[in-house]
């Protein structure tokens, strides 16, 4: 018991000692902010237009216009289907008494807009890529489609202390700082994978929630989960909730990928 | 001996508790709207230099300067220098002049004294140029760019410090787009353009937008005023500066082989480019 008592004096007296190190009086401060000043870029008010085009070339990211995979798309619902299929014989067999779903299976389906119950069909229409939404029985007939040509989001209101966003595009940006791009080569060499969907993921958390990004059939989805007090929410400060409604998604245009 | 060491233990937590904080979004110090706590400059009453003539100014004749892409103030963060440009046509995202620097290790901010910088977010100096960086700015979440820990955006004042002059500075759309679902969030407006880039818009005054949910809106149309709006799920207000804190989400890929990752990326060059354009073009 002394010994911690003396940890948590040493502890105290280390924090402190840190605190008063680290502050810094107002010359200090007058010091640093001429220190910005002096390393400071400023443009000229004339430049030479090859100059300037040249700088802009090196350091602009160039957009990449893309076309989503249709043929992985189908592939995908064609094996969620089969599963289905074979779940259903099973369960016939097994038992007839469950008839509720607790909650979706993984892997992509199919669903069209019309059978969720907050989405208008002319956004949907809209969506020229792949319109994926999380299957979640509590989520899916709360969301809410903002459908553009090559972008979309849907939103819902999971309850009053969380909301969920997805946006989806298939046009990427790619280049820019070369030191940007051997970092993203690096991260690209490590993805975690989504098994119910089989898509590369990452998770990043921010001010509001936490984000999860998947690239699915050539395009890049961001899944948002926004708290109210996201450092208590597990849903915002774990990553089970968003995870899991990344494993299990709808497809809401299926007739953009044929054959459905 | 034990209510001793109940206080020495108290206190040691009480020091994990702040140093944790350290890391938190944009926290100010509690007389933050206190307008006296740095004298003014004296009005400088000679013409600028004839330096000052060879470089881009704003309206009010001041030179504007940047500190480069990821050099960011000391103890607050390896930052992440990326000097790319992601958007290289789109507009600034205030109508006036503004300046990017931090709300948190400057005056005004809670880690401010580190810096010696104690004062209030009205201090002259946090209104001037140079910009600064704060993408990647400590804070205690990982984000994919940051993966030690950091702030995902950066953060803008307006042209004057509102607690102070009471003016209305206009957030407007950066780029031709959709806004989307402003009511699903207490202090977030999105704008989507057709290409795929998403733009968040925080802290605007929610109660007073410009615009509606779903609303196609035009590079350069009001989207709301700059304030310090941020609540928690009770609704309670969480302290922080008059600022925009914007962010940017691209779907981003290295090369074409690669595949994308869509996040939000570093706006900090691509809003100086857009900032000189206004400056020379009053784009």
């Amino acid at each position: 018991m002394k010994n911690l008592l003396f940890a948590g004096i040493g502890l105290t007296l280390v924090f402190a000692g840190g605190v008063i190190a680290q502050t810094r009086s107002a010359e200090d401060g007058e010091a640093l902010q001429q220190t910005l000043q002096e390393k400071a870029v400023r443009i000229p008010a004339r430049p030479t237009a090859t100059d300037a085009s040249k700088e802009d070339q090196s350091r602009a990211a160039r957009p990449l216009p893309r076309q989503p995979n249709w043929a992985e798309v189908r592939a995908d619902l064609e094996r969620t289907a089969g599963e289905d299929a074979q779940q259903q014989t099973s369960q016939q067999t097994l038992s007839r008494a469950q008839t509720r779903p607790v909650a979706p299976p993984p892997g992509l389906r199919a669903l069209t807009a019309n059978r969720l119950a907050n989405v208008e069909r002319a956004e949907v229409d809209r969506v020229l890529i792949p319109l994926l939404l999380p299957a979640h029985p509590d989520i899916r007939d709360k969301l809410k489609v903002y459908g553009m040509e090559n972008v979309y989001t849907a939103t819902a209101a999971i309850d009053e202390n969380a909301s969920l966003s997805i946006t989806g595009t298939c046009n990427r940006v790619i280049g820019g700082d070369p030191r940007v791009v051997e970092f993203r080569k690096r991260l690209a060499e490590k993805p975690r994978r989504l098994s119910g969907t089989g898509a590369e993921y990452h998770i990043s958390r921010n001010d509001y929630g936490v984000d999860l990004s998947f690239s699915k059939f050539g395009c890049g989805y961001v899944m948002n989960i926004e708290c109210g007090n996201p450092a208590d929410d597990q849903r915002c400060a774990a990553d089970a909730y968003v995870g899991s409604l990344a494993e299990s998604m709808l497809l809401a245009n299926p007739e953009r990928a044929g054959g459905q | 001996m034990g209510a001793i060491k109940h206080i020495l233990l108290a206190a040691a937590v009480a020091m994990l508790t702040a140093s944790c904080d350290l890391f938190d979004e944009d926290d100010i110090t509690p007389d933050d709207t206190t307008p006296e706590e740095t004298p003014a400059d004296d009005p400088d009453p000679e013409a600028p230099e004839a330096e000052d003539d060879a470089f881009l100014t704003d309206e009010g004749g001041r030179v504007f300067s940047y500190v480069p892409a990821g050099d960011l103030l000391p103890t607050s963060g390896p930052g992440h220098a990326d000097t790319t440009i992601y958007r290289p046509d789109i507009g600034f995202p205030l109508e006036d002049a503004a300046f990017l620097n931090s709300q948190v290790y400057r005056y005004g901010g809670s880690q401010g004294s580190i810096n010696g910088m104690d004062g209030g977010q009205c201090h002259d100096s946090n209104y001037d140029y140079p910009w600064q960086d704060t993408f990647c700015e400590s804070r205690s979440r990982n984000q994919i760019m940051c993966p030690d820990g950091g702030h995902e955006g950066v953060d803008i004042r307006a042209a004057s410090c509102i607690p102070e002059t009471g003016a209305d500075h206009w957030a407007v759309a950066v780029e031709d787009g959709r806004i989307i679902a402003p009511s699903s969030s207490r202090y977030t407006v999105r704008l989507q353009s057709d290409d795929g880039t998403l733009y968040r818009y925080m802290h605007l005054k929610m109660d007073a937008l410009a615009v509606s949910d779903g609303e196609v809106v035009s590079k350069g149309q009001r989207i709301g005023k700059v304030s310090n709006d941020f609540f928690n799920s009770s609704g309670e207000r969480v302290p922080t500066t008059f600022h925009l804190h914007f962010e940017m989400y691209q779907n981003y890929a290295p090369d074409e082989e690669t595949a994308p990752i869509f996040d939000q990326v570093s706006p900090y060059m691509t809003l100086v480019n857009a900032y000189e354009k206004k400056l020379r073009d009053g784009e």
